[in-house]
C-alpha cells in the first residue's frame, strides 16, 4: 500500500511540475495589465466596461483586475509582494488616505499631467497629493444613512452629540476602521469633530449608540437593508440606489473619500498603465462611476444622471483631515480606538 | 428465588426469537441453558434481566410479575461473556460498582473484600482490567455481579472466552460460590458438556423452542427430542428400517445386519429409522445384544480414552475406549446392548450438528 | 501496511511535502515576529504579553474557544445519541449532511445568523410579536453568544460524528452490566458510556478547540468589531496595517507564533491523552437501534418530548440559518421570485467575478478532488509509519505534522502567497496553487481520520490471505482496503469538504477564472444586490450536500462496502 502511495504522490507530483513550468512560460508572453483594486470596484463596480473598452482599445493586451479584499489589504499584499520577489501588480486603485503610507514604501511612480492627459480635467479640490502618486479618479461623502421608513427627519440626530443621546442605543451600524476605508473615514471624521484628544471621549458615549461595527461596509449595509438598526454609516449618494435609505448630515458635514490610480514603480508595462490611468479618467468611463460604483466622477466634464441632481446629496460642508496629519498619527489613532472598542477603556 | 417464565414469545422484526417459552427456576437452583448458538437462550437472560420486553407472556419473580421494572431495580447480577469490566475503573471500582446504588451503603469497603477473597482475587484491588488474565478479569466480573446481593444471578457464556483447563476449573468454583450462596442461577451456555457438569438441571433450545428441561443425567440418557438427542454428548447415527416390531421391542435392519432396540412409540414395520448408540456405551470385541462387524480405521488420543473410528457396513461408528487393544486395519466386533439405541422418533436424518 | 524499506523512503514524501508547502514558508513568516533589525530579538513577544490589551485578547481568544466547545459539545452530542440509538428514514443522508456546516463561507453563517437570531430576525420578530414586546428579547447577535452559537453551528457536527464513531463501536454490554448492577440510566451514562467514549469525543473536543481558536471571519462578522481574538489581531496587523518598519507586520506573526504554539500545545496534549486511554475489549454484539417514529403513544412520552425539544432546537440552530439564507434567496419585497438565481447566473456577470458561478462550483469540485487526490496518499503513507513505527519521538512528528491546522489561515495564506510568487514555485493565480494549498491544509485531517482505522487493523487478516496465495496487490486491493476503506471515505470526504469551504488561502492565490464557491458568494457579498449572495450560498449548499453524498456512496460503492 505505502509503494502504490508513495508513486501516486511522485506522479501527482511529477504531472504538477510539468505543468507549471508549462504555466510560468506562458506567463511572460503578451502585454497584460495586471490592476489591483478593492473588491467592491470587480463585484459591482465598472470594472467589466473598463477592461472591455481598453481591451478593445488596445489589440492585444488583457487587463486582469485582482481584488482579494478592501483598498487596504489590497495595498498591504503589493507590499508584501514587493518584498518578497516583486509583484505582477501594474496598476493599484484605492483610497486615498493610505497615499501617505504607500509613499513610505516607495511603492508607486509620480505622475504628471504630460503622463496623463485627463489628469487636467480632474477638479483641483481634489487634489490632494501634490506628487499625484495616487490620481484621483472617484470621490464621494461618507455620511450618516438612516432608513426613512424607521426613523422619521424629526426623529433623526442633528449632531454628533445628539448621536449619543439613549434614544439611539444600538441604532448605527459602523465599519471597523481598521478594516474597512468607510470605516476609517468615520473615525476621521470623528477626529475631526471632537480632536486628537478628546475623540476618544467621544467614542466612550457613542459605544452604546453601535449596535455592531462589521469588517466591511457590504456586511454592515446588507444588516442595515434587513432592518437589524436604522442607521448606518455609509455614503451620500445612496438614495440614488434605493430612495428609502436617506443620507443624514451630522453638524450638517460630509466627510470625503476619495479614490485614486497609481502605477507601480516596478511595471513592466509603463506606458500601457499610464494609458489605463488616462482612459480611467476619460469622460466615457467617468459618467459610468455613478450608476456602478454610486460616486462621483473626478471629471470635471463629466456629466452626472439627471436623477443625481435630487439623490445625490453633497453636503455643505464637506470635511477632511489633511493627509499628513493622517499619515502621521493613523496607527496611533487605530491603535486608541481599537483598544477602546475592543476592552471597552 | 423463584423464577417464572410464563408462555414467552419475542420478535425481532420478522424473526421470531423465542416461542411460547415456559420454564421455571426455583429457589437456589442453578439451572443451565444451552442450546446451538443463535437459539434464543441469551434472549431468554436478556428478557430476565429486563433489557428486553416479550411480546407476549410474563416474568415472575416469586410469583410477582417483573414486566415493567426496569433492569436497575431488579436485582440481578450479570456475567457476559466478554466480562465488559468497566475498562476505567480498577478492580476495586468494579467490584464496588454496583454497591453504590445499594441501599443502606455501608461497608463497602469490606464487602468487596469479601467478594475478592471468595473469588481468590485479594491483593489485586488496584489492578486495571487491562492488567489480568482472562480468568482474573472472570472472576472480577462475578465479584461485581454478587457484590450487591443479587437475588438472581445470570451467566452468559461465561467461561466460553477462557481455554479448556481454566474453564473447567472455574466451572466448579462457580459452582461451588452459587452453593454457597444459594443463589438462583441462570447459566446460559453452547457447551453441553458445561451445562452436564455445573447445572442442577439442563433446560436444551432449538431454535426459539425448549425442548426439554431435566437433570443432565435425564437429557443425557433419555432425550426426549431428537434434537436433544443430537446436541448432547456424542452419537452415532445409525440409519435402517424397521423388520420386526414386538411391544416395546423393535428390530432394525442397519446396514445389512440386524440389532435390536426398544421404544415406547409404535411404529409400522418398513418404516425408515434413525437410531442413536453414544460411543462410551460401545464395546468392541465382547459378547453383547447387538453386534456390528467393522475395520478400525483411525485412532484419537483423549488423554483418559482413546476414539476408535471403525468403519461398518452401517457407517463410520466412534467408540470411546480406556484401552488402545485395536491397530487400524483389525477387523473388529462392535456391540453394545439394546438399551443403550435411542429411536430418533422423527425419522428425518437428523441435522448433522 | 507494512513498514520495510519503502516506508522510510515513503515517510520523506509526506514530510518533503509539508517542509518545501509548510514549513519553510510558514516559518519564514513567523521569523518576522523574533527578529529586529535582522537580528534575534523578544521585543515584540514581550510587547504582547506585557500588554493589557493583547492579554486581554488573549484570554478571549481562549474563554470563546472553551465556550464554544461546550456549546458545540451540548448541541452535539445529544444528535449522536440520536444517530447511535434510533433508526430513522434518510438516516443515513442526514449523517452525510451534517458535514455541510463546515463548507458554509463565515459570511453566508454570518448573515443567516442574523436573518434568524438578529434584532429584526424572524426569532425575535416571532417572540416580539407573540409577547407582545416592543424590543428584540434575544440579544444574540453581535455577542459573545452569537460567537458561541456559530462556532456551535459549525463544529458541532464534528463532535456528532467523533462521537457517533465512538458510541456505535462501544459493546452495550458494558452499560447492560452497570444497568444490572443498579445503575439508573443517567448513572449509567455518567460511570460507563461517557467516559468510554471519552476518547472520541476529546478527539472531537480538541479539534473543535482549535477551531474556534483560529476562527476569526465569524468573531468579525457575528461577533462584530468589538470583540477581538488572536487570529482577529493577525488578521487586522497583517493584512491591512501598514508601516514601514513592518512593527505591526511584526507583532502580527509574534501573535501567529503565540497562537501556534498554544493550539500545538494543545494537540500534543490531546494526542498524549488519546494515546494513553486503555482500550475496550473487541466488539462482540452490535448496538441495538430502535425506531425514532413508533406511533402517537410512544410520540408524548417524557423521554421522549425531551427528544423532540432538544431536535426542535437543533433544527432552529443548524437548518434555521441555512433555511433563513434560502428563505433570502427567493424572497423578494413579500414574493416569491427566482431573480435572484438568473441574476447570477447571468453571463454578464462573469467578466466582473472573473467567474461565472458554474465555472466556480466546478473549480471548487475540481480543486477539492485535486487537493484529496494528493493528501489521501500522502496521508496513508504517513499515517502507516505513524501506526507501525514503535521509535521514539514518532507522537512529536505526529504533533508537528498537525501543525497545519494548528496554523493560523491568515499566516498560512500569506506565506504561500510569497513562496508561489518567488522561483522555484513562481505559481500564483495556477489551480495548482490552489490545489497544493488546500492539500497542505488538508492533509493533518486525512492523517487523523486513517490513524484510528490503521491501528484498528489485524495485520493478521493480511498474512492470512496471503497464505491462501493472494499476491501482495491482491491482499491489498481484496483485504486491506476494505478493511480501512470507511475510514479512508470518511477522512476523504471530510478533507473535501474542509477544502471546499476554504476561503482565505483560496482568494489570495486564485485568479480570474480559479474563483471558487465561497469566493463567489464573497465577491457577490460585495454588491448592491442583495439577494444574490444569499443565492450564491444557496447554490453552494446543495452542490456540497449533493458531493458529500455521492461521495460516500461512490466511494462505498467502488470499495465495495
Amino acid at each position: 500500500m505505502l509503494r502504490r502511495a508513495a508513486l501516486c504522490t511522485l506522479l501527482i507530483g511529477l504531472g504538477l511540475a510539468v505543468s507549471t513550468s508549462f504555466s510560468v512560460a506562458q506567463a511572460g508572453e503578451g502585454a497584460k495589465l495586471v490592476v489591483y483594486v478593492y473588491d467592491s470596484f470587480v463585484a459591482w463596480g465598472p470594472a467589466k466596461f473598463i477592461k472591455t473598452e481598453f481591451e478593445k482599445r488596445n489589440p492585444g493586451v488583457e487587463v486582469e483586475f485582482v481584488a482579494t479584499g478592501p483598498s487596504r489589504a489590497m495595498l498591504a499584499r503589493l507590499v508584501q509582494e514587493t518584498q518578497s520577489g516583486g509583484t505582477p501588480a501594474d496598476v493599484f486603485l484605492g483610497e486615498i488616505n493610505d497615499v501617505p503610507k504607500a509613499k513610505q514604501f516607495g511603492l508607486f511612480a509620480p505622475l504628471n499631467e504630460s503622463d496623463i492627459p485627463n489628469l487636467q480635467t480632474v477638479s483641483k479640490a481634489l487634489l490632494f497629493d501634490p506628487e499625484r502618486t495616487l490620481i484621483p479618479y472617484e470621490h464621494g461623502f461618507i455620511t450618516l444613512v438612516y432608513d426613512s421608513q424607521k426613523l422619521t427627519p424629526e426623529e433623526l440626530p442633528k449632531t454628533f452629540a445628539e448621536l449619543t443621546k439613549p434614544q439611539y442605543q444600538k441604532k448605527l451600524i459602523i465599519q471597523d476602521a481598521r478594516t474597512s476605508s468607510v470605516g476609517h473615514a468615520f473615525l476621521l471624521w470623528t477626529i475631526y469633530n471632537y480632536g486628537n484628544l478628546g475623540y476618544l471621549d467621544y467614542w466612550k458615549q457613542l459605544l452604546p449608540t453601535i449596535l455592531t461595527i462589521q469588517p466591511g461596509w457590504s456586511a454592515a449595509y446588507k444588516l442595515f437593508t434587513k432592518g437589524e438598526a436604522p442607521m448606518v454609516v455609509s455614503f451620500s449618494t445612496d438614495a440614488c440606489f434605493d430612495a428609502r435609505y436617506k443620507p443624514l448630515l451630522p453638524n450638517s458635514q460630509g466627510y470625503r473619500t476619495i479614490f485614486g490610480a497609481g502605477i507601480v514603480k516596478t511595471t513592466d508595462n509603463p506606458k500601457l498603465s499610464r494609458a489605463f490611468l488616462d482612459f480611467l479618467l476619460s469622460v466615457e468611463v467617468q459618467e459610468k462611476l455613478p450608476s456602478t460604483e454610486v460616486m462621483f466622477p473626478a471629471n470635471s466634464q463629466a456629466r452626472l444622471p439627471k436623477e443625481w441632481e435630487t439623490c445625490a446629496v453633497i453636503p455643505s460642508r464637506p470635511v477632511m483631515l489633511p493627509l499628513d496629519l493622517v499619515a502621521e498619527n493613523d496607527d496611533r489613532w487605530l491603535d486608541e480606538w481599537a483598544r477602546l472598542v475592543v476592552t471597552g477603556r | 428465588m423463584r423464577i417464572t417464565l410464563r408462555d414467552i414469545t419475542k420478535r425481532f422484526g420478522a424473526t421470531v426469537a423465542l416461542e411460547s417459552i415456559s420454564l421455571e427456576v426455583g429457589d437456589g437452583e442453578l439451572i443451565a441453558l444451552v442450546g446451538p448458538s443463535g437459539c434464543g437462550k441469551t434472549t431468554i437472560l436478556r428478557l430476565i434481566a429486563g433489557f428486553e420486553t416479550p411480546d407476549s407472556g410474563d416474568i415472575l419473580f416469586d410469583g410477582q410479575s417483573v414486566l415493567g421494572v426496569p433492569p436497575e431495580r431488579r436485582k440481578v447480577g450479570l456475567v457476559f461473556q466478554n466480562y465488559a469490566l468497566f475498562p476505567h475503573m480498577n478492580v476495586f471500582q468494579n467490584v464496588a460498582y454496583g454497591l453504590k446504588f445499594a441501599k443502606g451503603g455501608g461497608g463497602r469497603a469490606e464487602r468487596v473484600h469479601e467478594l475478592l477473597d471468595l473469588v481468590g482475587l485479594k491483593g489485586l484491588e488496584k489492578r486495571m482490567p487491562s492488567e489480568l488474565s482472562a480468568g482474573q478479569q472472570q472472576r472480577v466480573a462475578l465479584a461485581r455481579a454478587l457484590a450487591p446481593h443479587p437475588q438472581v444471578l445470570l451467566l452468559d457464556e461465561p467461561l466460553s472466552a477462557l481455554d479448556a483447563k481454566l474453564r473447567e476449573r472455574l466451572r466448579l468454583e462457580i459452582k461451588k460460590i452459587q452453593r454457597a450462596l444459594k443463589i438462583t442461577t441462570i447459566y446460559v451456555t453452547h457447551d453441553q458438556e458445561e451445562a452436564l457438569a455445573v447445572a442442577d438441571r439442563v433446560a436444551v433450545m432449538s431454535v426459539a423452542r425448549l425442548e426439554q428441561v431435566g437433570s443432565p443425567q435425564e437429557v443425557y440418557h433419555a432425550p426426549a427430542t431428537d434434537f436433544v438427542a443430537q446436541f448432547i454428548g456424542q452419537g452415532n447415527l445409525l440409519r435402517g428400517h424397521i423388520v420386526h416390531s414386538e411391544g416395546e421391542t423393535i428390530i432394525l435392519a442397519v446396514g445389512g445386519t440386524r440389532i435390536r432396540a426398544h421404544t415406547r412409540e409404535s411404529i409400522p414395520p418398513d418404516s425408515a429409522i434413525t437410531a442413536l448408540v453414544r460411543p462410551e456405551r460401545i464395546r468392541l470385541n465382547e459378547p453383547a445384544e447387538n453386534v456390528l462387524m467393522g475395520t478400525v480405521r483411525g485412532k484419537e488420543f483423549a488423554g483418559d480414552a482413546w476414539h476408535i473410528h471403525v468403519e461398518t457396513p452401517a457407517g463410520v461408528v466412534v467408540v470411546k475406549m480406556g484401552k488402545n487393544t485395536v491397530v487400524e486395519g483389525d477387523v473388529v466386533q462392535v456391540g453394545f446392548s439394546a438399551s443403550d439405541v435411542y429411536i430418533l422418533t422423527d425419522r428425518r436424518s437428523p441435522p448433522t450438528p | 501496511m507494512r513498514v520495510k524499506g519503502t516506508g522510510w523512503v515513503g515517510l520523506l514524501l509526506p514530510v518533503l511535502f509539508l517542509v518545501v508547502f509548510f514549513y519553510v514558508p510558514v516559518a519564514n513568516l513567523l521569523r518576522e515576529g523574533l527578529t529586529r533589525d535582522g537580528s534575534f530579538s523578544l521585543e515584540f513577544m514581550r510587547r504582547i504579553l506585557t500588554d493589557d490589551y493583547f492579554q486581554h485578547v488573549i484570554l478571549f481568544t481562549l474563554w470563546q474557544a472553551l465556550l464554544s466547545t461546550v456549546a458545540s459539545i451540548v448541541l452535539g452530542l445529544p444528535l449522536a445519541y440520536i444517530l447511535t440509538h434510533y433508526d430513522f428514514p434518510l438516516k443515513r443522508v442526514i449523517r452525510s449532511l451534517t458535514i455541510v456546516p463546515f463548507v458554509l463561507p463565515a459570511i453566508t453563517v454570518a448573515l443567516g445568523f442574523a436573518l434568524l437570531f438578529g434584532r429584526n430576525g424572524y426569532l425575535n420578530q416571532v417572540l416580539m410579536h407573540l409577547f407582545g414586546l416592543s424590543e428584540p428579547p434575544l440579544p444574540i447577535m453581535y455577542s459573545v453568544a452569537g460567537i458561541v452559537l456559530a462556532h456551535a453551528f459549525y463544529n458541532a457536527p464534528i463532535i456528532t460524528r467523533t462521537v457517533h464513531a465512538a458510541w456505535e463501536r462501544l459493546d452495550p454490554r458494558y452499560e447492560e452490566s452497570a444497568r444490572a448492577l443498579g445503575a439508573s440510566p443517567w448513572y449509567v451514562f455518567k460511570d460507563v458510556t461517557l467516559p468510554m467514549i471519552l476518547p472520541g469525543l476529546l478527539s472531537g473536543a480538541a479539534l473543535v478547540f482549535i477551531f474556534c481558536f483560529l476562527s476569526f471571519p465569524i468573531v468579525l462578522s457575528v461577533g462584530g468589531g468589538r470583540f477581538s481574538t488572536i487570529e482577529v489581531e493577525i488578521y487586522i496587523r497583517v493584512v491591512t496595517q501598514l508601516d514601514p518598519q513592518l512593527v505591526n507586520y511584526k507583532i502580527g506573526a509574534a501573535l501567529a507564533l503565540v497562537g501556534l504554539v498554544l493550539s500545538l500545545g494543545m494537540t500534543y496534549i490531546y494526542l498524549r491523552v488519546q494515546g494513553s486511554f486503555a482500550r475496550q475489549t473487541e466488539q462482540l454484539r452490535p448496538r441495538p437501534t430502535a425506531p425514532l417514529f413508533v406511533g402517537l403513544r410512544d410520540f408524548v412520552r417524557p423521554t421522549k418530548i425531551f427528544l423532540w425539544l432538544y431536535v426542535l432546537f437543533t433544527l432552529l440552530v443548524f437548518v434555521g440559518p441555512v433555511g433563513a439564507i434560502v428563505a433570502d434567496s427567493l424572497w423578494e419585497d413579500g414574493r416569491w421570485t427566482l431573480r435572484w438565481y438568473s441574476y447570477i447566473f447571468t453571463p454578464d456577470y462573469e467578466a466582473l467575478l472573473g467567474d461565472s458561478p458554474l465555472r466556480a462550483i466546478l473549480n471548487s469540485i475540481g480543486f477539492g478532488l485535486g487537493a484529496t487526490a494528493l493528501a489521501v496518499p500522502l496521508g496513508l503513507i504517513f499515517a502507516s509509519v505513524i501506526v507501525r513505527g514503535r521509535w521514539g519521538g514518532r507522537r512529536l512528528l505526529d504533533t508537528l505534522l498537525m501543525a497545519p491546522v494548528a496554523t493560523s489561515s491568515i499566516v498560512l495564506a500569506f506565506a504561500l502567497l510569497r513562496t508561489f510568487n518567488a522561483p522555484p514555485f513562481r505559481m500564483v493565480g495556477t489551480a495548482y496553487a490552489v490545489i497544493i494549498a488546500h492539500a497542505v491544509i488538508i492533509f493533518p485531517f486525512v492523517v487523523r481520520a486513517l490513524v484510528p482505522v490503521l491501528e484498528g487493523l489485524d495485520l493478521k487478516v493480511v498474512e492470512m490471505a496471503r497464505s491462501l496465495g493472494a499476491s501482495r496487490l491482491r491482499a491489498l486491493r481484496e483485504i486491506e482496503l476494505p478493511l480501512v476503506a470507511r475510514g479512508l471515505i470518511a477522512g476523504a470526504v471530510f478533507a473535501f469538504a474542509l477544502s471546499l469551504g476554504e476561503m482565505s488561502a483560496t482568494l489570495m492565490l486564485a485568479r480570474p477564472g480559479l474563483n471558487t464557491m465561497p469566493v463567489a458568494v464573497y465577491r457577490f457579498l460585495s454588491q448592491h444586490s442583495l439577494g444574490a449572495p444569499s443565492a450564491m450560498s444557496t447554490v453552494m449548499i446543495l452542490v456540497s450536500a449533493l458531493a458529500f453524498v455521492a461521495l460516500e456512496r461512490l466511494g462505498e460503492r467502488a470499495l465495495k462496502l
